[in-house]
């Protein structure tokens, strides 16, 4: 029985230690997910907290079925998702994204940067988790585990509960989709 | 191939998972439409720049503000979960008690007003509260208690039919301090036991339910907020899955943490075992040994230490390498202070004597 199987049933047998050991396996990673979905560090903690207190509850109905990161990010996916139907809140415009109203297009980094380039390679960083929020959820989410996390595109069928042809067609839409919000700007 | 494909392929091109015959037409289209060769290469700089983003910690805090809220998920759970659930055998005996109570409140006021033909003050029931009377509450709660055990005892079919109306008016005159404060239900209950205990008019039977008297008490309690933060709540998202389980855990019959740790087998390992760096025996000087035991054991399950053996102030675990030597005695060393006593001639065992200061 591995450390995590180990845990997992204890704290589905009510040990709140042991719970709190498996989150801090996956709360990074979930946290950085939401960061990602909402670009907002305030929402990114109040949706990790959420997804935490909603595994606890249910770690009763997981049947291992799947991996418990897979059920854990599907959770986390879940409550992004309704959280932003229900405050469909700050969608930016893709023609004029924010913070980006003087048009100055940014270098791309280099292999070794300097200072400066990291700097610039941080500013693009934003300004492309600015028009990956102008991103329709679904497309967001795709991004963010494909290209942000690296999950595979088989984890990210899992994750989705969706088949492996929709996740890629979603992937290839979503990457246009960013790709023309981002224009000529990087 | 046309420029509309490259948009299509392009993604699975740049992550290396398109098909050789496609990636050779893709690239000699890309050979002649430098519309599409700048597309690809800005879809790769935009990937890149995607990939580079750098995890975030979790802002300060995030622990301790997640674990209040789970403390209080937990506290929530204890108190209305398991038996003391919706349908759960304690809420079942909790309406019945309800019941009695109600039926015999009646019974007394009707016999008291001349209800059963005007023998006010001769009830043998009235007798007995006088009798059963103890400090600290009144006679009529006193008569109640007496009376609503013996009735109990009797479980009588009407007491039963009974038990649904009754619980929907526990639920309304329920105290909201004992509602917060379950220990405090508990004392009351244990001074319920008390009253059929000294009784010269007790039963066998009335004597028999008395243990169950206690949680039968709390019912009520329960049943006034039960319907939010069951245990059983179920995820629908993991009905749509669609991969193989990986060796996940089945649903436990033994939900217990204590006994479940009791009854874990032994491991065994087929790789070499220094004895001399992972046998041993240490003192854990602790201030707190509330959860002690549970903590030593989220610890070692954490570092896939096994516990062998645990008593009422040691516990015994399967240390096979050093990495997990180490793992537990800075896990240890965070709980209280350790003091290493030496080797054990035990094979591959750590055994942990837990001391209070």
């Amino acid at each position: 029985m591995s450390g995590e199987t180990q845990l997992l049933e204890m704290a589905r047998a009510g040990s709140l230690p042991a719970f709190e050991e498996l989150v801090s396996a996956y709360e990074k990673k979930i946290y950085n997910y939401c960061l990602r979905m909402t670009n907002s560090k305030e929402d990114a903690e109040d949706l990790t907290q959420e997804v935490f207190i909603k595994v606890y509850k249910s770690l009763k109905s997981f049947k291992g079925n799947c991996q418990l990161s897979t059920w854990i990010y599907r959770i986390a996916h879940n409550i992004c998702i309704d959280k932003y139907r229900k405050i469909k809140a700050n969608v930016i415009s893709l023609s004029h994204p924010k913070g980006r109203e003087d048009g100055r297009e940014v270098e791309l980094a280099s292999v070794d940067p300097s200072p400066e380039e990291k700097m610039i390679t941080r500013e693009q960083q934003k300004f492309l988790m600015e028009c990956i929020n102008g991103l329709k959820p679904e497309y967001r989410s795709v991004i963010i585990l494909r290209d942000v996390q690296h999950y595979s595109y088989e984890e990210i069928a899992d994750i989705l509960g969706v088949p492996l042809g929709t996740v890629k067609s979603h992937i290839s839409r979503a990457r246009t989709a960013l790709r023309e919000a981002v224009g000529s700007l990087l | 191939m046309n420029c509309n494909t490259t948009k299509k392929w392009a993604g699975e091109y740049l992550d290396g998972t398109l098909s050789d015959e496609r990636k050779n037409e893709l690239e000699s289209h890309l050979d002649t439409c430098p519309g599409c060769l700048k597309y690809v290469n800005d879809l790769r700089q935009m990937l890149r720049l995607l990939a580079s983003m750098e995890e975030e910690e979790p802002p300060e805090g995030f622990r301790e503000r997640l674990n209040q809220r789970l403390h209080s998920v937990e506290e929530k759970r204890v108190f209305h979960g398991g038996a003391f659930a919706p349908g759960g055998k304690w809420v079942k005996w909790g309406a019945g008690l309800a019941a009695a109570v109600a039926l015999l409140l009646s019974i007394h006021f009707l016999d008291r007003f001349g209800g059963f033909g005007g023998r006010s003050g001769s009830s043998p029931l009235a007798d007995s509260t006088t009798e059963n009377d103890f400090a600290g509450n009144d006679s009529m709660k006193s008569e109640q208690r007496s009376e609503s055990a013996k009735i109990s005892g009797n479980t009588t079919d009407s007491a039963q039919d009974a038990a649904e109306d009754s619980v929907s008016e526990s639920q309304i005159t329920q105290d909201p301090a004992s509602t917060a404060s379950p220990r405090k239900d508990k004392g009351n209950t244990a001074k319920l036991t008390e009253a059929p205990a000294k009784s010269p008019k007790k039963d066998n039977i009335s004597e028999k339910e008395t243990p169950e008297t206690p949680e039968s008490a709390e019912a009520p309690t329960t049943l006034s907020g039960a319907d939010e933060n069951t245990p059983q709540e179920s995820m629908p998202e993991e009905g749509t899955e669609n991969t193989d389980a990986n060796g996940g855990p089945k649903e436990s019959s033994a939900p217990k943490f204590s006994v479940m740790m009791r009854s874990a087998a032994p491991v065994t390992t087929d790789s070499a075992i220094d004895i001399s760096a992972f046998s041993g025996e240490l003192n854990l000087y602790i201030g707190d040994a509330s959860d002690i035991k549970e903590k030593i054991s989220v610890i070692a399950a954490g570092n896939g230490i096994t516990v062998a053996e645990e008593s009422e102030d040691t516990v015994t675990l399967r240390v096979t390498n050093e990495k997990q030597s180490d793992a537990l005695h800075a896990g240890l060393s965070k709980l209280g202070r350790v003091e290493d006593l030496g080797v054990s001639d035990k094979e591959d065992t750590v055994t942990i004597h837990i001391i209070v200061e």
